[in-house]
């Protein structure tokens, strides 16, 4: 994924003049293309990352569109005051790139695992979330946040992540995707976890079930006329994300309809609360948190006997 | 004999006059709000008056959002009575604004806020203005621009690590036109600054991080307005070390820190004003 957003970004920049790209020390050789073609828009800003951040801010002010670069966890955890008061209070067009979020550097330890950024980032006022399924849904998604100009967390993968999509899909922030229409149930995916949940339902239909997936790349502001709509159709819920079950897509949902009297049964799957220990690797940490493809299978079958 | 002298006299007497202005002001708007961070506005307001009335200072039109050119970032964002008070005098908003300072619906907060005339960025959590100064500088460069961008810091602020991070950035990346003027009263919130953490020799840890340093009395105009013009004519990064007293101007509030977050009563306004000579 990181790479499409290179690519893409490298694309972008060269009809607009105004993007410049800040990385904290990270992509070693990634971004030698954007260099070499954009002399004066790429900073190398060291591991600085508050620095950064209202580096980007000042440069927003300039009337500039920054995007700041760097691994999920050191985007968001160091800078949360800088994303809060320097970019979000006055609502800058700044673009905060967190690449490897969720478990993707399941096996560097805790200090890697970016499973609380979007708990984090969610009550800033101003700061829209989005998390690409797929490096097919990362383009049109990069090419909306950049014509919006608004604060904007774009939560991405590592590198050859499976896609979802086999084409461009047309998918716009703010609006959820239905890759699936489906029965009686449908699982809610955000970011690439979603592949997971692809696999499983592959094996339900051998089963007769035919859920439904949705692809809830814009965690906020939350498309809640889809998930009116979804709630109507399927009485089954489930809501998948790499995630912990404390802040995200989980709990948005669960905050919006609070008191709403649903009828839905809902199933959650997440990393849980508690930190991920002897993770391994992603697979096997998925696989312990269950939500990996087998897991999440399992997981429904049960649920559906409720 | 006469001329040149007393014409520079009289130059920085007039800066002199305003500042006892801006005092007496920023004491009353403190005092009618029972707000903190009296003697932290104090400490700065010759630095403030310096920068914005002297003849090398800054221009007109700081901080013009619609058109970012020459910026100043009160980084120390507590001392915004003082800030505030200045720019009304610079005609940014008017009194009747300035006399909302604290009040509902008035958006002169305690702290600066970007929506006040005259204010670029929201200060008032330490150590943010320096990396604002250096994005900012940093569009100028992409720009081909060369505008000025003036900080005031705090010492107690140098305790934030994101100081630091600015400092290296701003000379690393061989930034222009910056320069941070650095409040040292030699008090933060609760304690003597160099007790808490090891802020001395500061001289030293800016000249170390590639700064062109001076060291100035942080009250004498003169000086204030010398190291503008040195840094007018070779805008380095520059940092200021401007020693100053906290509480300055008012004899019972000079180096007391308990005017951290004290607001004068009644009886100690009246005082005060007559310590200014305002009628």
């Amino acid at each position: 994924m990181r790479n499409a957003f290179v690519k893409e970004i490298t694309n972008i920049a060269k009809k607009n003049k105004k993007i410049v790209l800040l990385a904290g020390d990270i992509g070693y050789k990634l971004f030698d293309n954007f260099q070499k073609k954009y002399v004066n828009r790429f900073y190398n800003c060291g591991v600085a990352e508050a620095n950064m951040t209202t580096v980007a801010a000042g440069l927003a002010l300039k009337g500039f569109a920054p995007i700041t670069y760097t691994i999920a966890t050191f985007n968001v955890y160091k800078t949360v005051e800088q994303i809060k008061i320097d970019i979000c209070y006055p609502n800058l067009g700044v673009i905060i790139v967190g690449v490897g979020a969720g478990l993707n550097y399941a096996g560097l330890g805790s200090t890697h695992h970016a499973v609380e950024d979007i708990g984090i980032l969610r009550s800033i006022p101003n700061l829209d979330i989005v998390s690409p399924a797929d490096s097919l849904e990362l383009k049109p998604l990069l090419h909306n946040i950049i014509k919006r100009r608004k604060p904007t967390y774009f939560r991405i993968g590592k590198k050859g992540e499976k896609n979802i999509y086999k084409t461009v899909p047309k998918v716009k922030i703010g609006k959820g995707n239905i890759i699936y229409s489906g029965k009686k149930i449908c699982i809610i995916a955000t970011g690439n976890i979603i592949v997971n949940a692809n696999q499983a339902i592959l094996n339900l239909r051998k089963k007769k079930i035919f859920p439904g997936l949705i692809s809830m790349h814009t965690i906020k502001p939350l498309d809640t006329n889809l998930l009116n709509k979804v709630f109507k159709k399927y009485k089954y819920i489930a809501v998948l994300e790499e995630h912990s079950s404390i802040g995200g897509l989980t709990s948005a949902i669960s905050e919006h309809y609070m008191g709403k009297n649903l009828r839905n049964k809902f199933l959650k799957l997440n990393t849980g609360i508690q930190f991920i220990l002897k993770p391994g690797n992603q697979k096997k940490a998925q696989e312990n948190l269950n939500i990996s493809p087998s897991k999440i299978e399992k997981k429904i079958l049960h649920f559906l006997k409720t | 004999m006469y001329s040149k002298f007393n014409v520079m006299k009289n130059k920085y007497n007039f800066l002199k006059k305003i500042s006892k202005q801006v005092r007496y002001e920023t004491i009353k708007l403190v005092h009618l709000t029972k707000t903190a961070h009296l003697g932290s506005s104090l400490s700065c307001i010759d630095i403030l008056v310096a920068s914005y009335f002297s003849k090398n200072g800054l221009k007109n039109n700081v901080n013009n959002l619609q058109n970012v050119k020459e910026t100043f970032i009160l980084s120390k964002g507590h001392a915004a009575p003082a800030l505030y008070a200045v720019l009304q005098k610079k005609k940014y908003f008017s009194k009747k604004v300035l006399y909302s300072y604290s009040k509902p619906n008035s958006f002169l907060e305690e702290h600066p806020n970007i929506k006040v005339n005259g204010v670029l960025v929201s200060s008032g959590s330490l150590g943010h203005g320096l990396s604002y100064a250096a994005g900012l500088s940093l569009g100028d460069k992409i720009n081909k621009k060369k505008n000025r961008h003036i900080v005031l810091m705090s010492d107690g602020e140098c305790n934030e690590g994101s100081v630091w991070e600015a400092a290296m950035f701003i000379t690393g990346k061989k930034l222009k036109n910056i320069m941070v003027l650095i409040d040292c009263n030699n008090w933060q919130a609760t304690e003597r600054t160099n007790k808490i953490l090891k802020i001395e020799p500061i001289k030293d840890k800016w000249k170390s991080f590639g700064w062109k340093v001076y060291e100035i009395n942080g009250h004498n105009f003169e000086s204030i307005d010398k190291v503008f013009n040195k840094f007018n004519n070779n805008p380095i990064p520059t940092a200021v070390v401007c020693r100053t007293i906290k509480g300055k101007g008012i004899s019972f509030m000079e180096d007391n820190n308990l005017w951290h977050y004290r607001s004068p009563n009644q009886k100690e306004f009246i005082s005060a004003k007559e310590e200014l000579g305002i009628k």
